[in-house]
C-alpha cells in the first residue's frame, strides 16, 4: 500500500487531482471553473491547492486579461504519477477485499 | 502530512467512483464549452436560413448573406472569448478551433459555386464542411453527443442530396439546422458548468 498518498486521499484535493488528471499534458483550467465543477467555496479550494502546490502536484499561474486577474491551474508531471500511483492503490484495496 | 488509517474497501470504492464521476462530468463540461456555442449559433443560421428560404424563396439569398456574415462575426467574438476567457487552455485545443475556422471557408464556397446545381451543391457542402467534420471531431474526441449530432447531420444532408430539386428540400435541410440547434441546448443545459 505503498503508492497512497494521504494527501491526495482527502476527498477535496483527490477530486481536484482527478480532474486535473483528465486533461491533456501542458493543459491549464480556470479557477473559477474548477471551483464550480467541484461545488466547492473559493476559500475551500483556495487551500487546498496551496497544498497540493507545495507538495509539487499543481503548478498556479495568475495572469491577467483585460486587466482582470484570473488564476490557472495544471498538474505536474509528479502529480500525475502520484494520482495514479494512489488510484492504483485504492484499487489493489479493492482487490484484496474481493 | 495525515498518517491516517488504510481506507476500507468500501471508501476505496467510493474514492475510485468519485474520480470517475468527476473526469466524466469534465471531459462532457469542456466538450460542451467548445462546441455548444457553435451548435447554437449555426444551428440558428441554419435553420433560419432553410426555412426562410422555404417560405420566403425571393429572398433567400439576402436571408443568407445576412445569416452567414452575422454568423461570421458572431464566430470570431465566441472564439476569441472562448481563448480569453475559456476554462481551458490547451495545446490541443487548436485542432478543434481549426474545425470551426473551416465552416466560413466553406460557406463562401458554396456562394462561389453555388450558382450550378444549387440544391445538389448545397447538401454537398453541408456534409462535407459540416455534418463529416463534427461527426469526426466527435469520434476523434470520444463525444458521444458530438458524434451523435454529426451522425445526425450527415444522415439529413444525405437525405437532402437526393431531395435536391424537389420544393421539400429547404424544409427537410432546416433539420439539420434544428438538430444543431438542440444538440448546442441540451449540452448547454446538462454539461457546461458556468465560469465567470
Amino acid at each position: 500500500m505503498s503508492d497512497l498518498d494521504q494527501l491526495i486521499h482527502q476527498p477535496v484535493r483527490l477530486r481536484i487531482m482527478a480532474a486535473l488528471a483528465g486533461l491533456a499534458a501542458d493543459a491549464q483550467v480556470d479557477f473559477v471553473y474548477l471551483r464550480n465543477l467541484l461545488a466547492v467555496t473559493d476559500g475551500n479550494l483556495g487551500a487546498h491547492l496551496v497544498r497540493l502546490e507545495e507538495a509539487g502536484y499543481i503548478r498556479i499561474r495568475k495572469i491577467f486579461v483585460k486587466r482582470k486577474p484570473r488564476t490557472l491551474v495544471a498538474i505536474t508531471g509528479r502529480g500525475r504519477d502520484a494520482f495514479a500511483g494512489h488510484c492504483r492503490a485504492l484499487q489493489a484495496i479493492l482487490r484484496q477485499s474481493s | 502530512m495525515n498518517e491516517d488509517p488504510i481506507p476500507e474497501p468500501q471508501a476505496a470504492r467510493q474514492a475510485l467512483d468519485g474520480v470517475a464521476d468527476i473526469q466524466r462530468r469534465n471531459a462532457h463540461a469542456l466538450r460542451a464549452h467548445v462546441a455548444a456555442p457553435h451548435f447554437i449559433l449555426w444551428g440558428l443560421v441554419w435553420s433560419i436560413g432553410f426555412l426562410g428560404s422555404h417560405f420566403f424563396p425571393s429572398i433567400r439569398v439576402g436571408i443568407w448573406l445576412a445569416g452567414v456574415g452575422l454568423g461570421n462575426f458572431a464566430m470570431s467574438w465566441i472564439l476569441m472569448r472562448q481563448l480569453s476567457r475559456g476554462p481551458l487552455i490547451a495545446p490541443d485545443s487548436r485542432p478543434g478551433m481549426l474545425l470551426w475556422i473551416w465552416i466560413p471557408l466553406a460557406l463562401a464556397l458554396f456562394f462561389l459555386l453555388g450558382a450550378r446545381d444549387g440544391d445538389r451543391l448545397l447538401a454537398y457542402f453541408c456534409l462535407i464542411f459540416v455534418g463529416i467534420p463534427v461527426l469526426m471531431a466527435g469520434i476523434w474526441g470520444r463525444s458521444r453527443f458530438i458524434a451523435w449530432t454529426g451522425g445526425l447531420v450527415v444522415l439529413i444532408c444525405l437525405r437532402g442530396f437526393l431531395l435536391a430539386g424537389d420544393p421539400s428540400f429547404d424544409l427537410w435541410m432546416s433539420w439539420a439546422g434544428i438538430v444543431l440547434l438542440i444538440s448546442g441546448w441540451y449540452a448547454r443545459r446538462k454539461w457546461m458548468i458556468p465560469n465567470v
